[in-house]
């Protein structure tokens, strides 16, 4: 799990284009959306979507279903695990 | 000084001229359909305007073996019905020619790059040529000899209200006499693309105001007005251009503030440069794509302005879709003939209020009404909301 | 033009070394940290929006939000190196999974509105995108602006060249002997003159496919009479002259006729050929007057665009 959750805060960084943030500094369990944490936006919310297909192959068919997966990288984490299970 | 509407041109995904467009409203015939402008891999309901470009060029006479792009040949027909319509002399330098457009040539440009990509020496490069969104305002306004001001705008779906404003405006401050302004947008697959890249598109008919809405429905084709000064109408107006307005909300690139603020601004501006009140509106012609952002924050918008006194209202993009730079063409269009001919137009696909906002459009075609002021909204990513206002001229 | 336009502050990020290694005039960059703060957005800009927002946040760098009353951009062919990134991807990866971040910001009005947000400017908010007039077109929408009663009003021009565009342009034929270029300007326009204010805008003509040169010359002798003045008064003529000896004959004409007795300049061997390059003349005169070492009192900027698309701008020195 841990290993996941390095690949995808790499992952973040490098398709959110978040310069100067290194993955040790994403709190694995603070929120990615709104104004604490990262500050991420609905623009931001359709490319995780995008990783979670490439990287993952798991679609997500809409923008609001992706809000409650998307609350930290731990949940977003979570699913994955969840779905590759299936 | 006030501004007159005394020509309409219109062509959409519902019929090419006025009375083709206002007989499919009549009927609720929408223009809904599957994709055949282009191939692709996306499998949406799209509105396209029912004439290859063949027959586009053959309607205008034009060769049919030249290169235009579909937005200026949409934009042609549309341009020249309002010319026609308003009766007026095109040469002179008096009169201007404002078009917007979100596309320009980019049906021919997506085209071209497909095989400039792996080889720059190909690629035929009368495809490329009318990329650029002045291409088509240029290419109208050689088609109907006009030889006044000329420019364009854009900027995205509130690109044509702009258009229409600045004509106002030009007009107002004596620049010009005369202005032909709406605009113009072609289907293309870099759209459609652009779009589904959003999420913003709905796989199935669109339902403006629904609950149950989940996206909008691209669409295409063009919309002018003809806007004319008190002193130079010599034929009786549809109705006056009364009021306008242009805000940003500055909330975001491309969602909308949950309280509706940019709609609410736009909208009371609009009011405020008429001098009329909210209980003076007798429709509003919403933008209202289907989306669930714009549809809730528009309704929040209407809330916060018109208090418990909702004028009817309604959405026409489940006729004609979202036709972008077009698309407040298209509608000013209709709202300048709600006012003339006291229509109100059905909003298709609605049977349930928006949870925690309860308004509920009009489902059914009217007219012979006695509509006296209209308010039509477009809203545009990068915040860009406007709102026109259209009154009668008849004594109140 | 009843109402007298100054302009109160300007800013231009535009190419500031011709280096042979390239085919096209480059932009000289700043760096953004410092005048984009907000790491959110300029994470999702490319070149053109950066450099576009970064030169009309340094101009209304002083100006309450709410105190400016209109944003007006312009371009000629708008972010292309994010419509070549969107139109790639639709390709590469078959319409499938496609980022949206190129498409949102290969909008024509993108610089405007994230000028806009970073600043929580809710004023008019326009693009125009007609090719050689465009910039001339956003001028002409601020004039308007001030004329009904505006005080502050941002004008901004921005243009990009890509190895793309350039290839296309050269296929085209738009480069005979004359050197690609891009830039960005905006221009603070106000009805009120400060201790910044460094001209007037007097007077902005337009026109389009001229049939002679005397007809071109009639259009300029009209446009400074309807502005009370001789072609004895201009001091500084400024020419859009871009080495292609056809297209620049108009220009020595005129410097050898009507403007003879004034200082002449060029722009273009500086900021290179572009759809919105009079905006980069119209800074070149401003910043000219402010360094004193120009005594003109009234400059013209007469340009055209491959022959079709002519502007006049006519300023006065304060």
């Amino acid at each position: 799990m841990e290993e996941l959750i390095e690949k995808l805060k790499k992952e973040l960084i490098e398709e959110l284009n978040l310069e100067e943030i290194t993955p040790e500094e994403i709190d694995s369990e603070a929120p990615l959306f709104g104004n604490e944490g990262l500050g991420l936006d609905s623009i931001d919310a359709l490319e995780i979507i995008l990783i979670l297909e490439r990287s993952y192959g798991i679609k997500i068919e809409n923008v609001s279903e992706g809000k409650q997966i998307f609350y930290s990288v731990r949940t977003i984490a979570d699913y994955i695990t969840a779905s590759q299970k299936k | 000084m006030k501004v007159y509407v005394t020509g309409l041109g219109v062509v959409s995904g519902i019929g090419l001229g006025i009375e083709e467009n206002m007989a499919s409203m009549k009927m609720q015939k929408h223009g809904m359909d599957k994709i055949t402008l282009f191939s692709t891999e996306l499998d949406v309901p799209v509105s396209e305007v029912k004439q290859n470009n063949s027959e586009l060029k053959e309607r205008l006479s034009l060769p049919a073996k030249k290169c235009y792009s579909r937005t200026a040949l949409l934009g042609m027909l549309a341009a020249k019905e309002a010319l026609l319509d308003a009766q007026i002399d095109p040469a002179s330098s008096r009169i201007g020619f404002i078009s917007s457009t979100s596309v320009g040539g980019m049906d021919l440009s997506e085209h071209f790059y497909s095989q400039f990509k792996d080889n720059n020496h190909r690629g035929r490069l009368r495809e490329i040529i009318s990329h650029d969104c002045g291409d088509s305002t240029e290419q109208i306004a050689e088609y109907l000899g006009l030889k006044g001001f000329v420019t364009t705008i854009s900027t995205a779906c509130s690109s044509a209200a702009n258009a229409i404003m600045l004509g106002a405006r030009l007009i107002k401050s004596g620049y010009l006499d005369t202005v032909i302004a709406g605009g113009t947008d072609a289907l293309c697959k870099f759209t459609l693309n652009g779009f589904n890249s959003l999420m913003i598109l709905d796989k199935v008919h669109c339902r403006p105001f629904d609950d149950s809405r989940a996206g909008l429905n691209l669409g295409e084709g063009a919309g002018y007005l003809v806007l004319q000064s008190e002193k130079d109408c010599h034929k009786k107006p549809y109705c006056e251009l009364s009021g306008y307005a242009n805000a940003n909300e500055a909330y975001h690139q491309t969602g909308s503030s949950p309280e509706g603020d940019g709609p609410f601004l736009s909208m009371s501006q609009a009011l405020v440069s008429s001098q009329l009140l909210p209980k003076d509106i007798d429709y509003i012609n919403v933008h209202g794509t289907g989306t669930p952002s714009n549809d809730f924050s528009e309704s929040k918008a209407i809330k916060r302005i018109f208090g418990n006194q909702i004028p009817p209202f309604s959405s026409v993009k489940a006729f004609i879709g979202h036709a972008l730079g077009a698309s407040e063409g298209i509608e000013a269009v209709y709202s300048a003939l709600s006012v003339s001919r006291g229509i109100i137009y059905p909003n298709l696909n609605f049977q349930k209020p928006i949870e925690g906002i309860g308004l509920s459009p009009e489902t059914t075609f009217k007219e012979g009404l006695p509509i006296k002021h209209v308010l039509s909204n477009s809203f545009g990513f990068g915040g860009n909301n406007s709102s026109l206002l259209f009154s009668t001229t008849q004594k109140i | 033009m009843m109402q007298p336009v100054y302009i109160n502050n300007v800013a231009s990020i535009h190419p500031e070394s011709n280096d042979c290694n390239q085919p096209y005039l480059i932009a000289s960059e700043p760096d953004y940290k410092t005048i984009i703060t907000d790491a959110t957005l300029r994470r999702r800009m490319s070149r053109i929006v950066k450099m576009g927002v970064a030169c009309g946040l340094e101009c209304i760098a002083q100006t309450a939000p709410e105190d400016i009353h209109a944003i007006i951009t312009s371009t000629g062919l708008g972010c292309l190196a994010d419509t070549e990134k969107f139109m790639n991807a639709i390709i590469d990866n078959k319409e499938r999974m496609l980022n949206p971040t190129a498409f949102i910001q290969s909008t024509f009005n993108t610089i405007g509105a994230q000028i806009a947000l970073i600043r929580q400017v809710h004023a008019y908010n326009v693009t125009y995108v007609h090719r050689g007039l465009s910039f001339e077109s956003a001028l002409l929408d601020g004039i308007l602006k001030i004329g009904e009663g505006n005080s502050n009003v941002l004008v901004g021009a921005i243009d990009e060249i890509t190895p793309v565009a350039y290839t296309i342009q050269k296929r085209l034929g738009l480069l005979k002997g004359t050197q690609a270029g891009e830039g960005a300007q905006f221009f603070l326009l106000s009805s009120e003159k400060n201790g910044k204010t460094l001209g007037e805008v007097k007077g902005l003509e337009t026109f389009v496919r001229p049939d002679s040169i005397e007809e071109i010359k009639d259009k300029i002798l009209d446009f400074i009479e309807r502005n009370n003045l001789t072609n004895h008064d201009i001091d500084w003529f400024i020419s859009g002259k871009n080495g292609n000896r056809q297209q620049d004959a108009i220009y020595a004409y005129l410097e050898n006729s009507l403007f003879s007795e004034a200082e002449h300049s060029t722009f273009k061997d500086q900021c290179g050929e572009y759809h919105t390059a009079s905006s980069y003349a119209l800074w070149k005169v401003i910043k000219t007057f402010g360094e004193e070492t120009n005594s003109a009192r009234y400059a013209l900027i007469y340009n055209h665009y491959q022959t079709i698309n002519h502007s006049l701008i006519l300023i006065r020195r304060i």
